[in-house]
Order: C-alpha cells, then sequence, then structure tokens
C-alpha cells in the first residue's frame, strides 16, 4: 500500500477545497454534563453539518479482545448501509493512506473514482457506497489517550471545506474523549502490572529465561504470566497476544 | 543505571535533531502559537508507556537546548498526574484557571502545578506516539482552545516523525514479507500461513526471517511488536 501511493502524483490525491465559511455549533459550545448517547448523537448531528457532510459514523476501533469487531457509537446511516457496508469497508478504509490523522490536512475519498488511484475497496462496495449518498467521504482518525476511533463524514462532492473539517476533526476527537471517559468503557487495560511487564518484554524479543533474569522471578513464573495475559486478550499466541496489546494501548 | 544510558542516549537523538533544524522550526510555531493564546511558557514532553510508570520526556521548551525552571517545576509536581492525563485522555486539562468553565471540554486537572495558570494538550501522532503540550503564563486565555490544540497536533507530528529513525529501512520491507508478518499478528503459525498464501512452509519461515531483518528483529514476536509500532501493519 505504502509503494503504490508513492508512485502517485500527489495530484491526484484530492484534498478538500478551502472555505472561508463560518465555523458554528451552538449545541456543543453548550454541553455541559455527561456525554450520554443521545447528546452525543446530536453533537455528531450538529458537528457533521456544520462542516457541510450529510451524514456521520463513529466508530470505535479499540478492541480488548483478538475477534471483536469494530463498535459503532453513533451514525444516522439508515440501517440498511450499515447492514450493507458492513464495519469492515469502514476499517478497510481507515488503514489506507486516505484516513487522516489530527494534524493533516483532510483528504478526500470518491468512491466513485474510475481513474487511476488506490483501489481500497471493490467495485460492489463502491457501488452501495454511492448508492447510499456517500459521493465523497473523510475519514478522520482520532485517538483518546490509548483508544483508537475513526469517524467517516460524507455527502455530495465538494460540500465540505478544509477549515471546517480541521474543526470538526478536533471537535470529534473531544466528543469521543468525553464518551469514552463518561461512559466508563476506558479501562481497556485488563492485564496486571506484572503481565503487562511480561508482555513487554516479549514485545522486545525477550526469552523467557531473559524476562526471568530481569524481572528477578523463575521462569515458571514468567510463562504463568505470559499465559494468563494471552488468555485474557482471548489470542492464540504469543505473536498475537503482542498484537492485540500494542493495539489497544497496553504496550 | 539503565536510566543514566536512556538520558544519554535522549540527549544525543534530540542534538541530532536540532541540527536537522525541524526542532527550531516547532519551537518557533509553537512560541507564535503560546504568544497568541497569552502564554509565557510552553513545553512539549513524550509520553507513553515503557516500563513501569508512565513518565513525561521531555523534548523541548522555551529555553531549548536547555530545560526552563518553569518546565523542571511542573515535571517535578505534575508528571504523574499529566502522564496519567494523556493516557486517557485527549481533551485539554488546566490548573489555577480563574475561568474554568469557559471551554466546554476543558478538564480541571484537580491539582495546581505552577503558580500561573496552566493548560495541558495531549497530543498524538500517526506513528502511536503520544505527547503533551504544555502552557503557562499569567494572561493564558482559554479562548479558542480548540485552534490552538490544532497547531499543536501539527507540530507533533513534525516532531514525531524524527523520532521514528528506524522508518527507512523498515520501508524495505516487501508486500509478501508484511502479508506474512500481517497473518503471524493474528496469531497465525507458519504452517497456517503457508497454506493461506500458498508457499512452502521453508518459504513462510523465509519472508518471516527477512522481514525480522530487516525491522532489526531478534525474533518473530519482536518483528510483529515493531511493524506494529512503526504503522507497516494495523
Amino acid at each position: 500500500m505504502r509503494e503504490r501511493v508513492e508512485r502517485f502524483p500527489i495530484e491526484w490525491i484530492a484534498t478538500a477545497p478551502e472555505r472561508a465559511q463560518e465555523w458554528s455549533t451552538p449545541y456543543v459550545d453548550g454541553l455541559s454534563g455527561p456525554l450520554t448517547r443521545e447528546i452525543l448523537a446530536r453533537a455528531l448531528r450538529e458537528v457533521c453539518g456544520a462542516a457541510g457532510a450529510a451524514q456521520f459514523c463513529l466508530a470505535d476501533l479499540s478492541r480488548s479482545h483478538a475477534e471483536e469487531p469494530p463498535k459503532v457509537l453513533s451514525s444516522n446511516w439508515s440501517f440498511d448501509a450499515i447492514d450493507m457496508i458492513g464495519t469492515a469497508s469502514i476499517e478497510l478504509l481507515h488503514q489506507s493512506s486516505y484516513a487522516t490523522p489530527l494534524g493533516q490536512t483532510p483528504r478526500a475519498f470518491a468512491p466513485g473514482w474510475t481513474g487511476p488511484g488506490l483501489r481500497v475497496i471493490d467495485e460492489r462496495t463502491a457501488a452501495l457506497f454511492q448508492e447510499f449518498g456517500h459521493e465523497e467521504l473523510f475519514l478522520l482518525k482520532l485517538r483518546a489517550g490509548a483508544r483508537r476511533g475513526v469517524c467517516m463524514l460524507s455527502g455530495p462532492a465538494g460540500s465540505m471545506g478544509r477549515d471546517q473539517l480541521q474543526r470538526a476533526h478536533i471537535t470529534l476527537n473531544y466528543l469521543l474523549s468525553r464518551y469514552l471517559e463518561d461512559q466508563e468503557c476506558g479501562s481497556t487495560d485488563p492485564l496486571s502490572e506484572r503481565e503487562r511487564e511480561c508482555l513487554f518484554w516479549v514485545s522486545e524479543g525477550k526469552t523467557t529465561q531473559e524476562i526471568a533474569v530481569i524481572l528477578g522471578v523463575s521462569g515458571n513464573t514468567v510463562n504463568k504470566y505470559i499465559v494468563s495475559s494471552i488468555q485474557k486478550f482471548g489470542a492464540g499466541n504469543r505473536a498475537m497476544a503482542i498484537a492485540v496489546a500494542i493495539r489497544a494501548g497496553v504496550i | 543505571m539503565r536510566g543514566d544510558v536512556r538520558a544519554l542516549a535522549e540527549i544525543s537523538r534530540l542534538a541530532r535533531l536540532a541540527t536537522a533544524g525541524a526542532i527550531p522550526e516547532a519551537i518557533r510555531r509553537c512560541r507564535r502559537a503560546a504568544a497568541q493564546h497569552g502564554a509565557t511558557h510552553f513545553a512539549l514532553f513524550f509520553t507513553g508507556r515503557g516500563i513501569g510508570s508512565a513518565k513525561l520526556v521531555h523534548c523541548f521548551d522555551e529555553e531549548f537546548p536547555g530545560v526552563s525552571k518553569n518546565t523542571a517545576a511542573i515535571v517535578a509536581a505534575g508528571s504523574d498526574s499529566l502522564s496519567r492525563h494523556a493516557a486517557q485522555s485527549a481533551l485539554p486539562a488546566c490548573w489555577s484557571m480563574a475561568d474554568e468553565t469557559a471551554g466546554t471540554f476543558v478538564t480541571c486537572l484537580g491539582q495546581e502545578l505552577t503558580a500561573a495558570p496552566g493548560l495541558a494538550l495531549p497530543v498524538s501522532a500517526d506513528s502511536g506516539q503520544t505527547g503533551l503540550f504544555v502552557f503557562t503564563g499569567e494572561a493564558l486565555s482559554l479562548d479558542d482552545v480548540q485552534a490552538l490544540h490544532l497547531i499543536c497536533y501539527e507540530i507533533f507530528a513534525s516532531v514525531a516523525v524524527l523520532r521514528t529513525g528506524s522508518a527507512s529501512s523498515a520501508s524495505a520491507v516487501s508486500k509478501r514479507e508484511l502479508e506474512c508478518l500481517k497473518l503471524t499478528a493474528a496469531g497465525r503459525t507458519s504452517e497456517d500461513i503457508a497454506r493461506i498464501l500458498g508457499l512452502s512452509v521453508h518459504t513462510a519461515n523465509q519472508y518471516l526471517t527477512s522481514a525480522g531483518a530487516k525491522l532489526d528483529a531478534v525474533n518473530r514476536m519482536q518483528a510483529v511488536a515493531k511493524a506494529i509500532r512503526l504503522g507497516l501493519i494495523e
């Protein structure tokens, strides 16, 4: 994926047009108290409107278990759209170069684009995106502490401006952070301190015997810690446990 | 002892960065942004979890390449509370502010780290690194914290790129090697990988070995960890 990006001239990757429009979110600015699901949905609707987007989909990508799919926290998509497009497509796009981290200019992705470029999603999914009105979409990567999320803003082509999107991006990040903190689902750290230490050293390429020396315990104890952390993550082996732990921000 | 070695490595790294010109540019931008929001002191720390409790690793402040008294005071008083905040939240945290209700999303740290009002803004980069900007000053204002936060994210992106030193050799990891790494990260064994990709077990192992060598990893576990941390695989 990385290599292919470099082979295409940069002008083929569209960025959002600059637009000197007012950014106004009175509802979001007036928020106080805990952020419930209803308040989150209303706030997102306002941010979506202020950015010039028609549809939004906010998903939590941090998972504490290997088999967990990404969780949609809030969205104004029709039920059919979520059902047919699925969260897998959003995750695919999130892994592509179209997804924007905070601090970068958002990059537009047009599912209907047939010219040269990156083929991130298959044609059937692209057609579905268009059918449900996602003519142009932006994937905004979110991160609150160790937790990762993504918000997809979409709408008619050319309706979203760069300044608005960047404003929307930081506001969405705040909303996600507040929501996760208020929901108290912020505990993605199921490991004990000792288990975390062991797993960290495994990820640094240390063997059981080496870790035993580092921590001053026996090799059996180290293995016990590692096995219990593998079980807590629902992983199949050490490599998988490390992958899950790093993604969840535990190590 | 290990701490000393780390500190030395940190100093030589910062010396390298300083000559690259990117840090001075980041400091210039930071100084401008600080002035616009009424702050007289600013600092950037790297946060994150290595081993043991979370710590703040100083990157730069207004007296770069030195460390200002103000920064030292913040680290001494708030290392724990600030790194704990950065590990959980993306929201700005403030202390000693007169108008603490000014921002919807600004949280109160609940501890006065400096006599002057202060604001801490957590940031992150695409590579997975996290940091924390701190601004203090008598005239610090919470007007348009979001704009300041956005600038902080931009500055951090430019600084974090420099810190991912080994990315150049890592970019040479081939597509096939990445596929093998991805499957390993999903808990597959060499036999599984060989079957899924239609290779012989020997070839699958060969790909993993060469990927490990390119990533400067001693074994499979470290290769997977490095590939994820560098953002080569999700």
